[in-house]
Formats: C-alpha cells, structure tokens, sequence
C-alpha cells in the first residue's frame, strides 16, 4: 500500500550554512490493511516522515509510492486529488474547519470526492450523520467546533477522516490533546472504525499505549530508523 | 474541480463571515452609487437637450450680431432666408432699466422684443396660456418672469415704463426657449413685441443690442450653406447658433460638473476598493488554517480558489447591486439638488447602461482587489496542517504585478471614462496613484524606523503597542492605505471647495461698490456726476469703454481665420469672434498683477507707431500671442494697429472693471464710447430711490445691484455646495465604513493577543493599553501623511487646474484629522476592549466562537 524508499528531507537553514537533514534514507513498506505505529523523541521526524508519506510535502530525495502511484511523479493538485479519493487525516490540533458546523465539517470530503465516486447531496448528508452517531454525536450535528469539548472535536475529526472511505489514514499524535480517559476512547473509536473499514492506518505518537494495539511499530531517531518492532 | 464544494463552501463562509462582508460590501456600494447616480442623470440630460434642441433655439438656426442686420450682414440673412421655410424671426434682446410707478421700484431687466412669428419651436408658456398671442396685440403688453414680478413688486395688470415706453403687464412666463437660468436671477426677462421696440427709445448707435434672426431651414440645405459661408459670416461679425451647438453648449457645463463630481465618486470607488482588499487580507489570514485543513483532505488550488473566488464575486456582485440600486434611488432625488444646474427638466428614468456599469465596475474592481489575498490564500500548503509555522513560498512576483497593472488599467481607464478630458483623466489617475504611493510609503518608513529604532526605554505596553507596527502580520500598510486615503480624500475635497467657493463669492467690504452704472453716454456724464453726488453717491471708479473686435493677429486676418470654422479650438473661437470692451489706463488696476513685459510709461507715442497694449494673460493663451505680437483692431470700423507690451493676470472675482486688454492714455480718446460707474450708495433703500430716480432722468443708463448678484450666486453656489457636500459626505461614509471594517478585522487578530498577555499575567487594562497603542500610533500615522497629501494635492489642484491663490484651510484640516485620528484611536480602545474584560479562559473561548463565528 505505502512503499517509501531512501526518503531523505533537507531544509535550508535560515541563516545560511549546510542545510538542516530531518530525515534521511528512510525505507517503509505498509501493507494494505496494516496498523503502523511511529515512535520517536520530538525532532526524531515522525511528522515530516507522516507529511511525506501522506503526500503533504515533497522529499529532498526518495520516493514515495501510495497504492502503487509515485507521490513524487505528481503535482500538487493532482496529490490532492488522491488525498481526496485515498487518504483520510486525523491531527493531534483536530483542525476542524471554525465556520463549519459538526456535519458541515463530515461532509467537505464528501464534496471533494471524484466525480465518479461523488454521492448525491442526501448520500452525503446521510453519511455524515450516520459517522456522527456512529462516533456518539448524533445529538451535536450543527455545533460549530468552538461549542465541542476536545474530545469531541477530536470524534468529529474522525468522522471526518472516514467519511470519503479512504483506503490510508494518517494520525498525527490524535490523542496528543486529550485527557488519558478520553485520548483511550478515541484510540477505541480510531481501531475500531479502521477495523471495520479496512483502512490502512499510519499513526504517529508518543502515546505507547497507542502503539502497541498496532501492527508493527517504527523507531525513528535523529532523523533515521533505528529500529522496526513487529508484533501480534 | 469541485462545484459543489466551492458552492457550499462560499456559503458557509459567507455566513459566518456576513457582518464584514457587509461593511465590505457597504463601502464598496457608496461609490458606486454615486457614479451610477450620476451617469444616469447625465444621460438623462443628455436626452433631454437632444430631444428639445429645437425647443431650446427656438429654430433650426440662429443668426446673431451686435449691429443691426445691415450690408453684408443682411445679405447673408436674406440668402438663408431665401433656402429657409418662411422668413426669419427677429428678436431684440438688451439690458435697461425697467420702472413699475405702482411699486416705485426699478430693476435691470433682460428685454427681449420678440417677431410673431418667434420660437419656430418648442412654444412659450405663459400664465395665463393666452398672454403669449396678446402680446402682438396693439396695445404695448409686457411678460415677466415670476422673479420680476417679485423684485418690481407687481402684479399682471400693472403698468411699467421702459425707457419712454409704458406698458402693460399682461402675464408670467412659465417656459421659453433658452437655459440661462443664472442670468434671469440676475436679471429678469421682459417680453414685448418687437413693433413696440423703437417706442422705448433704447436702441440707438451705441447701445449694447443684441439682433437675433431665427430661421427655420433643414441641415440639408443649411449645413452646405454654412459650410461655404463661414469666412463671409465671421467678416460680417455674424454670429451662427445651430442645433449642434445649442446642444453642446446646453449639456457642455452641466456634463462636465457631473464628470467632475463623477471622479470624487471613482474616488470613493477606489478607497472602498482599498478598504475591501485590505480587510480582505486580514480575513484571509485568519483562514490560513482551515485552507490548510482543506488542502489536506484533498483541495485543489481550484477548488480552494474557486470557493472564495465565488464569496469574492459574491461580494462584487452585492456591492454592485446595492450600489445601482442606491445609485438609481439617487438619481431621482438629483435633479431636485441641481435643479438651479440643470440645462433642462429632467424626468426619472434608470438608465440601464449605468446600472450595467455600477454592476460591472462591483465586480471588476471587487476581483481586482481581492484576488491577491485570495491567490495568496489558495496557495497555502496543505503542511500546514502538521507545521503551523510552515508559510507558502512568497506570492510569485510576476501574478503580483500583473494585478497591480490591471489594478492601475484600471484606474486608468476608468478615470479617462469619468473626467470630462483625457487630460484631467490622465492626471486624475496619476494622482490618485501618487497619494497611494506616498502612504504606502510613509507606512514603509515609519515600519522600518520603528524597527531600526526599537524604543528600549519606554514603558513594556508603548514598546509593545508600537512594535505591533513592524512585526508580522501587521496592519501598518493596509491601516494607512485605508484611513490615510480616506482622509485624503474628504480634506481635499473640503480644502478645494474652500478655496474656490472663496474666490467666487464677491467683496462686500464697506469700501467697495455696491452698484453698477453702465452704457453712460459722454454727453450725460457731467449730469450723470451731478445727479449723483446730490444723492451722496460715492463714484469710486469711472471707465470708458470702447466696443471693438480683432480685426488681424499679426499676419493672419480673423475673418479668414474664423472660416476654418469648427476645426478650430472653441475657446480661439470665442476670443477671435467676441466683441471686446476696451478701456485705456495709465496704472495698473488693484485688481491686476503685471506678469509679462513692461507697463506704458508716459511717454507720447511717435506718430505712425503701433499703440501699445496690455493682454490679460489667459486670453493670450488663448490667442497664441505674446510679447511683440502685432493686433489690428477694428474699433466701429476705424483699424487701430497695436503691439503686446505686456501680460496680466486679473483677479476677475472681486467686483471691479476688468478687462480683456487695456490701452494706453491717448489711443482711443477719439472712438464712440461708454462709460460704466462704479459707485458706493449706503442702504438698500437709498440704493433703490436711486435707481428708480435714474430711470427717470437717465432712461439708456442701466444700473445692477451688487447685492442682485451675490444674491443669485449664492442660490447657485449654495447648490453647488449641497453637490459637492453630499458627495464628501458619500466619501465619509465609505471611510467611515472602511474605518470599522479595518477596526473588526483587527479586533479579531488583537483580542487573541490580549488574551495571550492577559494569561502571562498582564492585567486587563495593561493588555489594551497594548493595542490601544498600536491602534494610535497607527491613526497617528494615517491622519498625518492623509492630511498631508491632502494640502499638497489640493494646493495643486487650486493653483494649477482653477488657476487661483491657494490659502491652506489648516484649521479644517487639522480638525479633520484630529476628528479621524479620535475615531480611530476609539475603535483601538474598542479592539481591546471585550478581550481586556472578564477571564482570560472565558475570553480565549469565546475568540474561538469569533472566529468560528457559529453562533454569532
């Protein structure tokens, strides 16, 4: 599903100098259906590693193939389009959209599928409140995120990742934000939506509990694999 | 791309963001308003003087002359009466005095002694409707207009005396042929048939007569005519009105008014424009976030750009039908503003070309202004959602510049289409775009100071507020742009309105003239002088006059020169074919100023020699001629060679005689001439008694009240006002409505970093005390460098375009932007204020409801 070979990401330094290497000669093979945990101290380059791999960024050097399309064969428009059909995102920040209500903000990947994949307005809106309940927010569809506790928002934002039915979800630290109590009912929540649909789920995080209901867990440090831990 | 998405996302947008987009679209609606209100009435007019043009000649064509129609004149009139339908109409148009023994008052009157057969067109009413056909009748009848009825205090029945004739008012004029409605406040006309003229005694050699031949003849025949006989024509002094020129000159003045009070309008336009793409910045800046969110879920650029590009359009397309809407409802009221403006009556009707144009231009310019910040917006990359500190590359440069010289197109295009020539159109725009650019620089520099300079000393709240000023995300530019334009704009407005309004309105110190003497024959002024001073009249001033015409400008003969006809500029026109009021004057007058050249001195000038003259200056423009320049004048058909000597400029509001060009002592002794007195009478009773004295003993002598005319003017004037006033007043509100867009835009971005110091343990009134200042120091800056430019530019305009001293009204304006720097610094304490307040928690929650702006 995901194929990275020697995924190597540079930044200019600010002040001039031989350039900042974030990540470098990264090689990652996710199968389809695979839960992949990545582990490492702040600065180690899980979330560049994520951006990468999820298309957001383009790499100084490698390559990265998702469901066999190289990410760095495409441009920008068309990544977004195949983040549109393939990719769903859940972020430790929700970053659910502010002027949107709980079902508007389920609903925009629904509005951004492909043509051909693109339901009908009632189709959408009956998924998305299908999500909501499914997540337990049945009774808050048109609360804007300002009026949804953390833990809430978070669920919406999972909702939201399911709802265009991706074949690859990436979390970014999704319980970095939360109360333990509640970070463990969404990574509840998180498994059990991506158990049901299949997904093939890349989640980051400093949460150990987290990465050990995963499949396999990648060690990043300085930048590198030191080491890649499979389990069950 | 994504309809669905893009529509669904513009409303969502659009909803939680509809109280800035109505002040948006509010500022950009004033402007239009009043361009779309003013075209309308202009074409309006425009219609109207082209349906009546016939209406108002009274003819198909005009011929007119200072001397009776005689020799070659009569000739030239007997053959177009001879192409013509019927014979001519002859009308007898001057100025006297007019007595009504009831009342015992008299007052200067515009006589016209009208044929039977006069207007071939258009109709005159009168009240009663019969009046107009009694006039003819054997009995000598009169018809005034209302205003004479008024000043003689008289009613129809009544009799009055004209020069030696008595006559009976027989009823009121309500419409006639003709637009002058500044000269019949000033004086009143009189209609009487023309049979009963030479009864007055009033026309001999000498008076200032007009002769007017109205002629009914098809272009047809009339413009191959015209054509072959323009040379013939300008040598007999024949003056040709046709239909074009009534026309133009019905619609000229009045159009241009509009055209100018059209650019104050694009004025607005632009600042609403300014107000709009500057707020919208902000308001971008705040969706970086979410854009971000929807890149990463799989937003194209299109998709992103297409969703606020539609709220952008949506917006445009708002303001523009507000904007024609306002514009239309305005358009009815005007001609009840300008009614004492207007060359004809108007009725209502929307013109659909300015509603297209008021709707094309919202859109046009509301793209224009915001597509940078929503290119910027679309751009931003879908990382951020993972490094929020990740920015776009910088907007490539060349997008940048071409929507700044699309902006500036434009500007351009629209302002050539506005002012009433290419050039005030050219200087408009380049104009406008130095005032941007001088705040935007002023804005750069104080940024840049503030930086090189941080102020370590002062107290943590000013350092901070005044940081504001340079760090990122500040609104020093856009602030500055908006309310330093604004405030550019409305003091430039109210200094040049100062300024000319000031020169026009006449001198009514003690010690100047209060009433008008003129056609005074030589041989009545020892009477005249005596009849005065038993009177205590003050004669301050008495100025021969001899009439002539520019017979050759040193090789050319005018007659010749005139022929060319149309092809010549209007203004040479005037100044090669007008009669000329000569004087001669040993001094310069109080009322000029030597510019060019050297005044006579009083050396007697060698026979044979050319006399000496003195041009004022603009009418030496206007002529091509300068110093050295030999004129032949043609003084009652005597030549008289003379040689510019020198250049004035006249001040030509103060009342005085002035004139055109000024002889020597010694040149025009001899010629048939006139006198005018200008004379001093205390009290508007004893002024009165004069005057009705005078039309006793002296009936060809012909008296004007100064006060009639301020009278009159002020009328106009005080309309004028109520234009220009209304239209700063339009240019306020958008900057008002700007002021507060800035000022909610802000508010937003603000109240987060209130709350922020707040956390840290800053106290509520310390935190606004940050953004006040920020808030001052910003208005400080717009109200500096916009009351700055505002002087330069009105100086400018006063004293290059109406070619007249400028006083700086610093008064005014320093009031101005005390009153734009107050509100301004108020709305900076109102940013604060709901974050200054209450918890911090409390506080960071309900900025999050603000910006999500669900529920609000």
């Amino acid at each position: 599903m995901i194929v990275a070979r020697n995924l190597t990401q540079r930044y200019p330094r600010a002040g001039g100098g031989p350039p900042l290497t974030v990540l470098e000669g990264v090689d990652l093979d996710v199968a389809a259906g695979e839960v992949v945990a990545v582990l490492g101290p702040s600065g180690s380059g899980k979330t560049t590693l994520l951006g990468l791999l999820a298309g957001l960024d383009r790499a100084s050097q490698g390559s990265v193939s998702l469901d066999g399309v190289r990410l760095d064969e495409l441009d920008e428009d068309a990544r977004a389009r195949l983040r549109a059909e393939r990719v769903g995102f859940v972020f430790q920040g929700f970053h659910l959209l502010p002027t949107l209500t709980a079902l508007e903000n389920v609903l925009v990947p629904l509005e951004l599928m492909p043509d051909a994949r693109r339901l009908t307005a009632d189709e959408a809106e009956a998924r998305a409140r299908e999500l909501l309940v499914r997540v337990g927010l049945g009774e808050r569809l048109d609360h804007y995120p300002a009026q949804l506790s953390g833990g809430e928002q978070q669920r919406v934002a999972i909702a939201r990742a399911f709802a265009a039915r991706p074949r690859l979800l990436f979390a970014d630290e999704p319980t970095g934000n939360l109360d333990r109590v509640t970070g463990r009912a969404v990574v509840e929540l998180l498994l059990a939506l991506n158990r049901e649909a299949g997904t093939t789920l890349v989640v980051v995080t400093h949460d150990l509990e987290l990465a050990r209901r995963a499949g396999r867990v990648v060690h990043l440090d300085a930048g590198r694999i030191a080491r890649i831990e499979a389990r069950a | 791309m994504s309809w669905r998405f893009a529509l669904s996302m513009a409303r969502r947008e659009a909803r939680s963001a509809r109280r800035r987009l109505l002040l948006y679209g509010g500022s950009m609606a004033l402007g239009i308003a009043a361009l779309v209100a003013l075209q309308g009435v202009r074409s309006t007019v425009q219609e109207a003087v082209a349906a009546r043009s016939r209406a108002l000649l009274g003819a198909d064509v005009r011929l007119e002359s200072r001397a009776p129609f005689t020799g070659e004149a009569a000739a030239l009139l007997a053959q177009l009466e001879a192409l013509a339908a019927e014979p001519a109409a002859h009308v007898t148009r001057f100025g006297s005095m007019l007595l009504a023994p009831a009342s015992g008052r008299t007052r200067l009157v515009d006589v016209h002694a009208v044929d039977p057969a006069y207007p071939f067109y258009g109709g005159v009413e009168t009240e009663p409707a019969e009046a107009w056909r009694e006039l003819q009748g054997e009995e000598p009848g009169a018809l005034l207009d209302p205003g004479g009825l008024l000043q003689l205090d008289v009613t129809p029945g009544d009799e009055l005396v004209l020069g030696d004739l008595r006559l009976r008012i027989i009823g009121v004029l309500r419409r006639t042929p003709g637009t002058l409605r500044l000269r019949t406040r000033i004086a009143p006309r009189v209609f009487l048939a023309r049979r009963h003229v030479a009864a007055t005694g009033l026309v001999q050699r000498g008076s200032l007569v007009d002769h007017y031949a109205y002629l009914r003849v098809t272009p047809a025949v009339l413009d191959p005519w015209l054509e072959t006989r323009r040379g013939a024509l300008a040598a007999a002094h024949v003056r040709v009105d046709t239909l074009e020129q009534t026309q133009n000159d019905a619609s000229r003045s009045f159009g241009a008014l509009t055209r100018y009070l059209g650019l104050v309008g694009l004025a607005a336009l632009l600042l609403g424009g300014i107000g709009v793409g500057a707020g919208v910045r902000v308001w971008a800046r705040e969706k970086l976030d979410s854009v971000a969110v929807l890149r990463s879920l799989g937003a194209s650029f299109s998709d992103v750009l297409a969703a606020y590009g539609l709220l952008g359009l949506a917006l445009g397309a708002a303001a523009g039908l507000a904007g024609a809407v306002a514009g239309t409802a305005l358009q009815a009221a005007l001609p009840r503003l300008l009614a004492g403006l207007l060359p004809v009556e108007v009725a209502f009707r929307p013109d659909p070309l300015a509603i297209a144009t008021g709707l094309g231009l919202g859109l046009w310019l509301t793209t224009l202004f915001v597509a940078g910040p929503l290119i910027d917006l679309a751009r931003v990359p879908p990382l951020r959602v993972l490094r929020r500190d990740f920015e776009a590359a910088p907007a490539a440069r060349a997008g940048s510049r071409t929507l700044l010289v699309a902006l500036a197109a434009s500007l351009l295009v629209a302002s050539l289409w506005q002012a009433p020539s290419w050039r005030a159109g050219l200087a408009f725009a380049g104009g406008l775009g130095a005032v941007l650019a001088a705040l935007a620089a002023a804005s750069w520099a104080a940024s840049a100071w503030l930086r090189r300079h941080r102020p370590r000393a002062l107290p943590f709240w000013l350092r901070q507020g005044l940081a504001n000023l340079f760090r990122p995300r500040n609104h020093t530019l856009a602030t500055t742009l908006a309310i330093g334009f604004g405030l550019h704009l409305v003091a430039t407005l109210h200094a040049v309105e100062r300024n000319v309004l000031a020169q026009i309105a006449l001198d009514t110190r003690p010690d100047r003239p209060n009433l008008v003497l003129f056609d005074v024959q030589p041989d009545q002024l020892a009477e005249l002088t005596a009849f005065l001073s038993e009177r205590a009249a003050q004669v301050l001033e008495r100025v021969p006059l001899v009439g002539a015409r520019i017979a050759r400008l040193n090789e050319r003969d005018v007659g010749d020169w005139l022929g060319e006809g149309e092809a010549l500029p209007r203004d040479l026109r005037w100044a090669l074919g007008r009669e000329y009021r000569l004087t001669w004057s040993p001094d310069l007058r109080e009322t000029e100023e030597l510019v060019e050249g050297a005044w006579w001195s009083s050396a007697p000038r060698r026979p044979g020699e050319p006399a000496a003259v003195s041009l004022e200056a603009g009418l030496a423009e206007t002529l091509g001629a300068g110093l050295g320049d030999r004129i032949v004048w043609d003084v009652q058909g005597v030549p008289i060679a003379s040689v510019v000597t020198s250049l004035r400029e006249v001040d030509w509001g103060r009342l005085a005689t002035n004139f055109l060009a000024i002889f020597p002592p010694g040149v025009l002794e001899e010629a048939p001439r006139s006198s005018v007195l200008l004379l001093r009478v205390p009290g508007a009773e004893a002024r009165a008694l004069l005057q009705r004295d005078l039309v006793g003993r002296f009936p060809n002598v012909s008296a004007l009240d100064a006060t009639v005319i301020l009278r009159a003017l002020d009328a106009l004037l005080e309309q004028l006002r109520l234009a220009v006033g209304a239209l700063s007043l339009l240019t306020l509100a958008t900057g008002l409505l700007i002021l507060l867009a800035a000022a909610a835009a802000a508010r937003h971005e603000r109240a987060r970093e209130v709350l922020l110091l707040r956390t840290l343990g800053a106290s509520g009134r310390l935190a606004r005390r940050v953004v006040v200042t920020e808030a001052v120091a910003l208005a400080a800056l717009a109200s500096l460098v916009g009351a700055a430019t505002a002087l330069l530019a009105s100086a400018g305009l006063v004293v290059l375009f109406f070619e007249l001293p400028y006083r700086p009204p610093w008064g005014d304006i320093g009031l101005l932007a005390l009153a734009c720097f107050g509100l301004s610094a108020l709305l900076g304490w109102w940013q604060g204020r709901p974050a200054a307040r209450g918890s911090p928690l409390a506080g960071l929650r309900e900025s999050e409801l603000l910006e999500g702006g669900g529920p609000g």
